[in-house]
């Protein structure tokens, strides 16, 4: 997916000369053809986060489309209060595009990680979209870059599994219990495709409502799976169905203290195979 | 409007006294060091093409003042400054004040990026839009102070105007030495002057605007000119006068 998408912002600048692109030193190399043909349009401002937001809420306060590129905690967390003040207070629009969200970069240390993102952001007024693949990608980014909205688009650099397209296509039904997974499908929950035949699986792009027309919560338990912290959907659903039987599986860790791999990483936290069917089969709300 | 500007000025921190002492708020020092620069910029070389940053925000009462002389806002809203429902706050915000203030400033070291932003966008529109941004000296702590400033050397920026208000506010804290030196390591031309001098702004502005380059201004002004008690005292940092007898007071202090 981190490869997909500086294509897609090409077609954009291609078409929109109004669109400029900041990068935090990240992804550089593939945005090539737009620093060859583009170069107004394309900086580089490498570690100069905080400047970085400011810089573009005066490009965006002189009506430019403005994407912003970083990896999550250095793009969120370090220029937080900017983002803050100098868009969401200024009421400017703004498209940020994050990779390595919650452990992906689990081999770099807790300097690299960030779980609190989406959270953060969902609070501030933020469309969160959390792509599910290259195609979902592909359409959030031309669909919404040029609202008038705040855009967070949380790319994943991990692998991604659509094993479970035929159970998602599935009608629904309202016997089954749901799962709801919020952006790409994870090989844990890839793994147990054979024991997931009696939910209705729910694949969203981004922790809102509006994603979830035609789910019911009366008789259901409904669990969600969300890859960073805060009950983010969790809290929205309850707001509107009170009823509702909802958790969502445990994502609680901000410092993961080892190294290893991605699929490692959330082993430790509480995610394998094993232990994902064991959260399902938990009947407790 | 009266040609004379020193009775002018005299007036404006009247205006000023007054409403924070109505509305028990205010950076009543901080807007009285930067009075001038702003009379000079708005009433001499204000365009509505450009854009005029008060990146040190609580200074806004400051810059109400002067809205408020021109009669851009009407007396009813200047001294309504700060109630529950006015658009004057303590910080100036541009959801409020749309025209008037192209960008909400407070939180330090927010305005220089930004400008640099609408700079560039400038630049890049082939714009003669011109950007004046007023710091503080400690904000020039703020790491984006020197971000911003390679980012204009990198960009290559000429349109550009940093004005800093060099108040001494940072006499009790860790300070920013040789600004000129350091502001100079990045090809930006940098000049001082006297920031109370109408005539010796006024000249400085036009020289800037005419090199057809961005510019660092050094104002050296006092912390609360034009009360002999206010000046250089942090004690009256974010204070007003306590009773109507201090008002008074102060009122005929004003020089």
């Amino acid at each position: 997916m981190r490869s997909t998408f500086p294509k897609i912002i090409e077609k954009i600048i291609n078409k929109d000369k109004n669109t400029v692109v900041l990068l935090g030193d990240i992804g550089v190399y593939s945005f090539k053809n737009i620093f060859e043909k583009y170069p107004n349009q394309i900086l580089n401002l490498s570690t100069l986060e905080q400047t970085m937001i400011g810089f573009a809420a005066g490009l965006v306060k002189n009506n430019h489309n403005v994407f912003i590129h970083s990896i999550s905690p250095f793009l969120i967390l370090r220029a937080l209060e900017q983002i803050k003040i100098d868009f969401c207070y200024n009421k400017l629009p703004i498209n940020l595009i994050s990779v390595g969200g919650s452990f992906e970069y689990s081999k770099l240390g807790s300097t690299h990680h960030c779980s609190e993102d989406v959270m953060i952001l969902d609070k501030y007024g933020f469309k969160v979209f959390i792509p599910k693949n290259e195609i979902d990608l592909k359409k959030l980014i031309i669909n919404n870059y040029n609202k008038n909205q705040f855009n967070y688009f949380r790319v994943t650099s991990l692998e991604q599994f659509d094993t479970l397209d035929q159970i998602i296509a599935r009608k629904y039904n309202k016997k089954k219990n749901n799962l709801i997974i919020v952006g790409p499908i994870r090989k844990f929950i890839s793994d147990n495709k054979e024991n997931l035949n009696n939910f209705n699986i729910i694949n969203i792009s981004s922790p809102c409502l509006s994603e979830l027309k035609g789910v019911h919560f009366e008789n259901n338990h409904t669990y969600i799976y969300e890859d960073y912290i805060g009950t983010v959907l969790e809290f929205k659903i309850r707001k509107k169905y009170t009823f509702a039987k909802v958790k969502t599986l445990p994502f609680n860790t901000v410092f993961y203290r080892y190294y290893g791999t991605p699929d490692e990483a959330y082993d430790n936290i509480g995610f394998s195979k094993k232990k994902f069917m064991n959260y399902l089969n938990d009947s407790n709300f | 409007m009266s040609l004379n500007h020193k009775s002018n000025l005299k007036k404006i921190r009247e205006n000023i006294l007054k409403c924070a002492f109505i509305n028990k708020e205010g950076h009543i020092g901080s807007s009285y060091s930067i009075l001038e620069i702003l009379y000079v910029y708005f009433i001499f070389f204000y365009s509505k093409t450009d854009f005029f940053i008060l990146s040190k925000g609580h200074a806004s009462i400051g810059l109400y003042s002067i809205f408020f002389f021109k009669k851009w806002i009407s007396k009813e809203k200047f001294f309504n400054f700060g109630a529950k429902k006015s658009i004057l706050g303590g910080h100036p915000d541009s959801n409020k004040l749309k025209k008037l203030v192209p960008f909400s400033t407070g939180s330090l070291g927010h305005g220089l990026p930004t400008s640099v932003g609408l700079s560039y966008s400038s630049k890049i529109k082939n714009s003669n839009s011109k950007i004046f941004v007023l710091c503080g000296d400690q904000e020039l702590l703020e790491g984006t102070t020197w971000e911003s400033l390679a980012l204009i050397q990198n960009l290559k920026l000429k349109n550009m105007i940093i004005i800093l208000d060099k108040n001494n506010s940072d006499f009790r804290s860790i300070k920013i030495n040789d600004i000129k030196k350091k502001v100079k390591s990045f090809d930006l031309p940098v000049t001082t002057v006297n920031g109370h001098s109408l005539t010796d702004l006024k000249n400085i502005f036009l020289k800037i605007i005419k090199s057809n380059n961005s510019h660092f201004l050094i104002c050296n002004t006092i912390k609360g000119k034009g009360i002999k008690l206010m000046e250089n005292n942090p004690e009256w940092h974010h204070k007003y006068p306590s009773d109507h007898n201090q008002l008074l007071q102060f009122i005929r202090s004003i020089y």
